[in-house]
């Protein structure tokens, strides 16, 4: 009798965005899910968030997985998360971790809310009554709240809870909570819970200016507030309902507002000489947002030391922000604010432009605030016993930013690994799981098995006559909640309705199964449930609606108590009963005309193709290898290691990529698993989810090869920009970065001898003409040479001319090295480029220092340009292979570039390294194994179900005009000229309805959502006069 | 200005410390520096940008080191710990010792009236105010007489007779 192995376990400790998506991609792999968060909610900075930089609106929504397409609606991921796998526990703080990877032992304290979530049904009465207000903590302080109250303002479900500190214990709540969900004495919990591995993601600490002294010179006023603040006051949910921003002391509309940028960072005698990576975005973000919602008169200023633009779209949108939305950019700290008498905010500053002092009156200073990550992560380091590194963080193993060191089965993502934007956070957090997957499948684990419920036939063709279950919220409904039998006489009458029965708390074991019970013995062929928190219970509800023998497509479920309650003052028994009633006509109505939903199978192919034989594409070959995946690497050069394997010795965090790329050749010749092909590249790829069949054409020849898989990871990445600026290619003296690196490794250049070097910064970058991109990685280049130019020759004068020093994160320490050793750092402005003349065959760099508002000029020995990051031109042969696209600079252009960073719209296609975008080393390991996990996940599902819900095409209606095929976003659609019609790929159709929209003739038709039936629900609808408020 | 002329290694002279290159141009000494309002304005950013390029000869003919009134604020509120005025002070020290002919406009000051600043100013206000009139040097003639004297025997003072007339 073979044992059955336990489910995979994995701690995820924080549940913001990064947090939650490791614990969706390892829920969607099959491993079970603790997702831990010390705060009162989920969600994490996000969930004060409306707005995301660059794409300027939410979408955190597009982490869920693409499942389920026949809820039209994917429920909003600020409001809640809900897995089957995932146990979410918020307010639960770590106490204690014992035990050692594949078995730890950990001690949860879930604090005590005093609230009941599995017994409250929201009605929020309580909240009425309470007598205590203070503070709204999640909006900072410029709201209030009661002692009880919901935790975000726009939580479902609302997950209430009572504030201790500032209950009086009056009992007023209890008094009318007719659930009896409230228990003033609850106490904490203390649970053990044993996991196999663990993922820290809790993020940092931020700088809060009432805790420092260096804010005391700033925050002298409630009109000076942080940027999380300010977004609170930005949001529809938040102080002023998304309206205009208003200054919080007197309410006046902000007409000029200023963000005071690295506040609390890089500061060197605060002891946090690092950088925050992503203030300078969100301020941008923040001015443009301003601006759009109070009006063109709005001024906004941001005062920033360096603006760094340096991830995929942010120099686009620092120029849109500044050349289209006149937001204003100065490169001054100011050292204070004051106060003036009729309370605007003075400040005073240097224009760099303009080379004046000005006094400006400010109504609103938004103070940028970073992050404090040392007390984390020591309080990490010491609960998990793991080692810190000389910069005071959890040491990670070199080449890997989530691996902790000397600790399988441990890993960290999001800002634990500094600071992150959404899309890293995204990143990391795949990654994450899968590292913890990596971990897992050498554990004797398993995966949870599905339980397969047979789908009951449809019996779409006889008459519908529907089933209606109401269920109640056990026997705990009193005087305030619904009359259930008027309810069931009111729908009984309904045309349609063949029964209605009452039943019990289906959400539970024994309701269920008692639920089932009377519901298998109905007659009826199509059923409607009335639940409460039907999206919570969704999946369960139509588990129950099929091992009851209802077909699932033939299945409603409607929101008994939400929908009774809104636009409702003061409801009595009988006036929610009847809008019940009313409101259940609409569902009857899309029900009854609801056609049968069909769903097919496709296998996928279990190989995976690797475009790409650089060290991300290494790196996603062999951990899909490592997982039993059979790999296709596909390169085009004759060598693997692309640009960094072949090129680049060391980084200045002292990595060494060469070294690298040489051991990850020899493991994937060794492989079973991989089949290496060089010298080749992709000319054409057809099929679609899981079936693929690509095309290899062998360099300089006719040779073919023919190969199918399952998953694609294109890992193109990129190589040295080129330029003919400054001099380049009619000068030994004047070189790319690059070649000084090789140069300086290889020993072909002696520095010995070189008194003066001058190294320019964005050439060819950062502008229209050009590449309109930050390459992010030539910085810590030039710093990288020039510290090894000093480290041989300290008396070489080298001078750095930049725009933007991109030392983003902790890489501002080498930055401040640099500075230290003597290398000296001149800004330059776009409009006044330095420039270069050979005189005497040496090249002369003259140039402007704005400093001292001088013409400086200076011949250098060496000139060094730092040229950026070019993709690969073949980029464009493969978005014709794979039918993907690029973007306006020739990079691979993934689904989302926020919330899906690795994979393209075409489902099973991802990606990974700088083929998305020019980033370091330690990125593109994160990308590679992330984009290896989603691979993996895909191809062990081993079959797609198309979604019962795609488009359909009413042929005798179509004229074959084939508007539909070019609007379709997803290339679902093609004319099929061999039998003259319209087909649709159901696998790649996402139901989105844009060919419904756009037929003339209503060919087109999203079934499940067919003009007849949303016709008859508006017309139920406004035939009951829904949207009368009155109450009598 | 070809930076060929500059003296990499002046800083060593002038200030020798490990904080110096530190400074990456934020500009936070500028803004509240109450002395950058003056004419010409006491740039403490460009004082440090001239120490780090080695600008010798303009490094001799500023004044406008002299011009900071000690408030301090670009200490305290120097991100990167330059300590701009310990930096101020160094410079006025380097300059006076490497140039026989300076002599800070500060002493001429304290030779004329007793002070760097004008503390008699006030008389008539204070009698206004009802406070009691300071008893300060410049209103003393035989004291400042003797003061004077003094001053004369100090090397910079005697060296540089010609800017003290009268």
């Amino acid at each position: 009798m073979a044992e059955k192995k336990p489910t995979g376990t994995v701690l995820v400790a924080g549940a913001g965005i990064s947090g939650i998506k490791a614990a969706i991609e390892l829920a969607e792999a099959g491993y079970k899910v603790l997702l831990t968060d010390a705060s009162t909610q989920i969600g994490g900075i996000l969930a004060k968030l409306d707005y995301q930089f660059p794409t300027d609106h939410c979408g955190m929504c597009r982490i869920l997985p693409m499942v389920g397409r026949e809820y039209a609606s994917q429920y909003c991921m600020r409001k809640s998360l809900f897995h089957e796998n995932i146990e979410i526990m918020p307010f639960t703080e770590i106490t204690s971790v014992q035990g050692d990877a594949g078995n730890y032992k950990v001690e949860l304290l879930k604090k005590a809310r005093l609230v009941d979530p599995a017994i409250c049904n929201e009605m929020g009465e309580c909240m009425d009554v309470c007598p205590v207000e203070v503070a709204d903590e999640f909006n900072h302080g410029l709201t209030q709240r009661k002692a009880i109250y919901q935790a975000i303002p726009h939580n479902t479900p609302k997950l209430l809870l009572i504030d201790k500190q500032a209950c009086t214990r009056c009992g007023e709540c209890v008094k009318v909570c007719t659930t009896n969900a409230i228990n003033l004495d609850a106490q904490d919990e203390t649970q053990s819970r044993e996991v196999h591995s663990i993922i820290l993601a809790s993020g940092v600490k931020l700088y809060n200016t009432t805790e420092f002294e260096d804010a005391k010179s700033y925050a002298v006023s409630p009109d000076v507030v942080t940027s999380l603040a300010f977004e609170r006051m930005m949001s529809s949910s938040g102080t002023y309902k998304g309206d205009v921003i208003r200054r919080p002391s007197d309410g006046k509309p902000a007409k000029n507002i200023a963000w005071i940028q690295c506040m609390g960072s890089r500061n060197r005698r605060q002891k946090r000489d690092y950088c925050s990576s992503i203030c300078c975005m969100f301020a941008l973000k923040e001015a443009v947002l301003a601006k759009e919602k109070g009006g063109p008169d709005v001024d906004t200023t941001i005062f920033y030391m360096d603006m760094r633009t340096f991830g995929k779209g942010f120099q686009q949108y620092r120029d849109k922000a500044v050349d289209e939305h006149g937001v204003k950019l100065i490169r001054c700290r100011v050292q204070g604010v004051m106060r003036n008498p009729d309370g605007s905010l003075q400040m005073r500053y240097f224009d760099p432009d303009t080379n004046e002092f000005f006094e400006k009156a400010y109504d609103l200073v938004v103070m940028s605030t970073g992050q404090i990550p040392f007390e984390t992560h020591k309080k990490w380091a010491d609960l998990m016993n793991a080692p810190l590194d000389s910069r005071g963080l959890i040491a990670t193993e070199l080449y890997s930013e989530i691996k902790v060191s000397g600790k399988p089965g441990l890993f960290i993502c999001g800002s634990l690994t500094g600071l992150t934007d959404v899309s890293e956070a995204i990143s990391t957090g795949i990654a994450a799981a899968g590292e913890a997957t990596n971990f897992l499948t050498t554990l004797s684990v398993d995966t949870v098995l599905e339980e397969e419920i047979p789908e009951p036939t449809a019996h779409e063709r006889e008459l519908p006559q529907i089933a209606v279950a109401v269920c109640k919220c056990g026997e705990k409904v009193g005087a305030n909640g619904i009359d259930y039998e008027l309810l069931s006489k009111e729908i009984q009458g309904i045309g349609g309705v063949g029964e209605v029965h009452i039943v019990e708390s289906i959400c539970k074991e024994n309701g269920e199964a008692a639920a089932i019970d009377i519901l298998g013995k109905t007659k009826c062929n199509r059923l409607l449930i009335g639940a409460c928190q039907p999206l919570m219970y969704r999946q369960k509800l139509k588990n129950v609606a099929r091992k009851a023998g209802f077909n699932s497509s033939m299945v409603e479920i409607f929101d008994l108590f939400g929908i009774a309650r809104r636009g409702m003052i003061e409801p009595s028994v009988k006036d929610w009963t009847l809008r019940a009633a009313k409101e259940v006509q609409a569902d009857i109505q899309k029900l009854k005309y609801k056609p049968a939903l069909h769903v097919s199978t496709l296998p996928i192919n279990q190989t995976a193709l690797v475009v790409g034989g650089g060290i991300g594409g290494m790196q996603a070959a062999l951990s899909l290898a490592g997982r039993g995946v059979p790999v296709h690497l596909v390169e085009k050069d004759a060598h693997l290691g692309g640009y960094l394997g072949n090129h680049v010795e060391a980084t200045v965090e002292g990595m060494k990529p060469v070294a690298m790329a040489s051991d990850m050749k020899l493991k994937i010749y060794e492989n079973k698993n991989i089949t290496v092909h060089l010298n080749c590249e992709v000319e054409k790829t057809i099929g679609s989810l899981g079936s693929f069949e690509s095309k290899l054409r062998l360099k300089d020849s006719d040779e073919r090869t023919y190969l199918h898989h399952g998953a694609v990871i294109l890992a193109t990445g990129g190589h040295e920009g080129a330029t003919t600026e400054y001099g380049y290619g009619t000068s030994d003296f004047v070189i790319t970065q690059g070649q000084l690196k090789k140069g300086i490794a290889n020993g072909d250049i002696d520095v010995s001898g070189i008194e003066n070097v001058v190294m320019i910064q964005c050439v060819g970058s950062r502008q229209k003409e050009g590449r309109h991109y930050c390459s992010r990685i030539c910085c810590m280049w030039a710093i990288s040479n020039a510290l090894k130019i000093k480290g041989k020759n300290p008396e070489t004068r080298i001078i750095i001319l930049y725009r933007d020093v991109m030392a983003y994160g902790f890489n501002e320490q080498y930055y401040t090295k640099a500075r230290s050793a003597g290398i000296i750092f001149m800004n330059y402005d776009l409009a006044d480029k330095p420039r270069m003349e050979m005189i005497d065959g040496k090249p002369v760099v003259k140039f402007m220092d704005t400093v001292l508002n001088t013409e400086l000029e200076l011949p250098a020995d060496l000139l060094v340009l730092s040229t950026g990051v070019d993709p690969e031109e073949t980029n464009r042969d493969l978005a014709n292979a794979f039918g993907i696209s690029l973007t306006d600079d020739g990079f691979l252009a993934e689904a989302d570039s926020k919330w899906r960073p690795i994979e393209f719209q075409k489902a099973g296609l991802y990606l990974a390294g700088t083929g998305h975008s020019p980033m370091p080393l330690k990125n593109v390991m994160t990308q590679a194994e992330a984009a290896a996990h989603k691979a993996y996940t895909y191809l062990s599902g081993r079959e797609v179900h198309t979604a019962s819900v795609t488009s359909v095409v009413k042929d005798a209606l179509c004229i074959r005009c084939q508007r539909c095929v070019n609007i379709c976003p997803y290339g679902a659609r093609s004319y099929n000229e061999v039998d003259k019609c319209i087909t649709v790929d159901a696998a790649a159709c996402q139901a989105c309805g844009m060919c419904a929209v756009e037929c003339q003739n209503n060919a087109a038709e999203v079934t499940g959502w067919n003009d007849k039936q949303l016709m008859a629900v508006i017309d139920a609808k406004l035939m009951n006069d829904f949207f009368s408020s009155t109450a009598e | 200005m070809d930076l060929t002329g500059s003296i990499k290694d002046l800083w060593k002279d002038i200030y020798n410390t490990g904080d110096l290159h530190h400074c990456f141009n934020c500009s936070t000494c500028l803004s509240g520096c109450p002395a950058s309002q003056g004419d010409p304005p006491l740039l403490v950013r460009n004082l440090a940008r001239k120490v780090i390029l080695g600008l010798e000869e303009q490094l001799l003919d500023d004044d406008t080191p002299w011009a900071c009134v000690s408030c301090s604020k670009c200490e305290e509120m120097c991100p990167m710990d330059v300590k701009p005025f310990e930096m101020i002070l160094a410079i006025r020290q380097w300059q006076s010792a490497n140039d026989e002919t300076r002599v800070p406009p500060s002493i001429v000051e304290i030779y004329k009236r007793g002070y760097t600043q004008a503390v008699g100013v006030n008389a008539e206000l204070r009698d206004k105010l009802g406070l009691p009139q300071l008893k300060t040097i410049t209103n003393n003639p035989e004291q400042l007489e003797l003061f004077r004297a003094m001053l004369m025997k100090t090397p910079v003072v005697s060296a540089n007779d010609y800017m003290f007339g009268g």
